[in-house]
C-alpha cells in the first residue's frame, strides 16, 4: 500500500514537473516540425495526454524529454497522414498577439521551403542549443544526416 | 546579419511568445475534481497515513537502518517573528545529513484526489547533495507554521524509506502529502480525529540530523493535525 501511494504521488508530481519543464520545448519542437501554430499547440497537448496514459509504465528516473519529442514526432506524422487521407482542411489559428502574428506569418512563409527535418534540425541545433546527438535521437536519424539537413536548410534560406 | 539569422531570430521571438496552458492535460478529469481514481488514490493515501508497516531496506543501506546514536533537538523560533515570538522544540532526524549540505530546487505542488469531503495536496521538493555523502533519515516530527506565524511540531508519517544513503552530488526529492477535511459536511460521516489542528499552514519545517529546511507552501494547507499524522513524508531518489 505504501509503495503504491508513493508511486502514485510521484507519478503525479513527475507528470506535472515534466509539463512545467518541457511543454515549451515540445511546443517549439512541434512548431519547427510542422511549421503550423495550431498543430503545434494541439500536438503538445496530445503528447502530454499520451504521456499521462503511459505514466505507469515509464521509467521516470530517466530524462523524459527524449520520450516526449519522439512521441510528438510520431503524433505529428500520424496527424499529417490522417489529414492527407481525409483531405480535411485544417483549422488555422494564429498567435493572438497581433505583432507576434504578423511576425509569425513572415517566418512561416520563409520556412515553408524547408522540409520538416530541415526545419527541426536547423532550429533545434541553432536556437535551442540541443546537441546533434539529442536531435538525431528525437528525429530518428543520424548525426551525419542531421548536419546535412542543417546545411541544406541554411542554403535554402539564404537564397530565399 | 544573414537571411538565415534573421529568420531564426524572428522564429525564436515568436515561438517564445507562445502562451501554453498553465496546467497539463489529464483526460477525463480536472484538478480538484473527485473521480474513481481520486477515491482510489485517497484510500491508498489514507492507508499510508494510518498503516505504518515496516519499511523496505532502501538501496545503498545495510538493512535500511542507519546509526542514530542520539536525537538532537533543534529549537526554532517562529518563521514570522513579527506575528509571534513562540518557539518550539523540533527533534532532529536521525542519520548523518545536515540541512546545510543540500541545495534546494524549485518545489512543485499539486492537488491529489480524495473522497468527498477530503482535500489532498502534495509537494515535491528537489534536493541536491552538495556536500559529502550521508545517511538521510526521515523525521517523525516536522514543524508547521500557520499564517498567524505560530509554529508547532506535528507528527509525520514516513511513507517511504526510513533511511537512505545520499551520495555526493546526488539529487533526490522530498515528497510531502497532506490531507484535511474539506467541502462541507457529509451526512453520516464521522469526522476523523484531529488533535491540535493547525489552520492555514504556510510553512513546513523539516529537520535533518542537524539543521532544518523550510518550505513555503503554495497552495497553503487548510489544516494539519498534530496527531494523528495528517502529513506524509517520503524521499524519492
Amino acid at each position: 500500500m505504501q509503495a503504491e501511494a508513493v508511486v502514485s504521488a510521484l507519478v503525479e508530481s513527475e507528470y506535472q514537473r515534466a509539463y512545467e519543464r518541457h511543454s515549451a520545448d515540445v511546443f517549439r519542437f512541434t512548431l519547427a516540425w510542422t511549421n503550423d501554430w495550431t498543430s503545434a499547440e494541439d500536438l503538445t497537448q496530445e503528447t502530454y495526454l499520451r504521456l499521462w496514459r503511459h505514466r505507469d509504465s515509464l521509467d521516470w528516473s530517466r530524462p523524459i524529454l527524449a520520450w516526449l519529442l519522439v512521441t510528438a514526432r510520431h503524433l505529428a506524422n500520424n496527424r499529417s497522414r490522417g489529414l492527407r487521407r481525409r483531405l480535411v482542411p485544417t483549422r488555422s489559428e494564429l498567435p493572438s498577439d497581433e505583432s507576434v502574428r504578423d511576425r509569425w506569418l513572415d517566418v512561416r512563409q520563409a520556412l515553408r521551403r524547408l522540409t520538416p527535418i530541415e526545419r527541426a534540425a536547423l532550429i533545434l541545433t541553432t536556437l535551442e542549443g540541443w546537441s546533434y546527438a539529442e536531435v538525431a535521437e528525437a528525429l530518428d536519424t543520424t548525426e551525419g544526416a542531421l548536419r546535412a539537413a542543417v546545411s541544406r536548410a541554411r542554403d535554402k534560406l539564404e537564397v530565399a | 546579419m544573414s537571411r538565415t539569422s534573421q529568420i531564426l531570430n524572428d522564429w525564436h521571438a515568436v515561438a517564445r511568445a507562445a502562451a501554453l496552458p498553465k496546467d497539463p492535460p489529464k483526460p477525463g478529469r480536472s484538478v480538484g475534481s473527485v473521480g474513481l481514481a481520486g477515491v482510489a488514490l485517497a484510500v491508498i493515501f489514507l492507508g499510508v497515513v494510518t498503516l505504518r508497516g515496516p519499511n523496505p531496506a532502501p538501496p545503498g543501506t545495510a538493512g535500511g537502518v542507519a546509526p542514530a546514536p542520539s536525537v538532537p533537538t533543534t529549537v526554532l523560533t517562529s518563521p514570522n517573528p513579527a506575528q509571534g515570538a513562540a518557539s518550539f522544540a523540533l527533534p532532529g532526524a536521525g542519520g548523518t545529513c545536515s540541512a546545510s549540505q543540500f541545495v534546494l530546487g524549485k518545489a512543485t505542488s499539486g492537488y491529489g484526489y480524495g473522497p468527498i469531503g477530503t482535500s489532498v495536496v502534495f509537494v515535491s521538493q528537489p534536493l541536491r547533495n552538495a556536500g559529502d555523502s550521508c545517511i538521510l533519515e526521515l523525521p517523525k516530527t516536522i514543524g508547521v507554521a500557520s499564517v498567524t506565524g505560530s509554529a508547532v511540531a506535528v507528527e509525520a508519517a514516513d511513507s517511504g524509506s526510513l533511511s537512505l544513503h545520499i551520495g555526493r552530488g546526488q539529487s533526490i526529492s522530498l515528497l510531502l502529502m497532506a490531507r484535511w477535511p474539506a467541502g462541507g459536511s457529509v451526512e453520516n460521516r464521522t469526522p476523523s480525529p484531529c488533535e491540535g489542528p493547525v489552520s492555514d499552514v504556510t510553512t513546513v519545517i523539516v529537520p535533518f540530523a542537524s539543521g532544518t529546511i523550510k518550505l513555503d507552501l503554495s497552495p497553503t494547507w487548510d489544516q494539519v493535525c498534530r496527531s494523528p499524522a495528517s502529513v506524509s513524508l517520503t524521499i524519492v531518489s
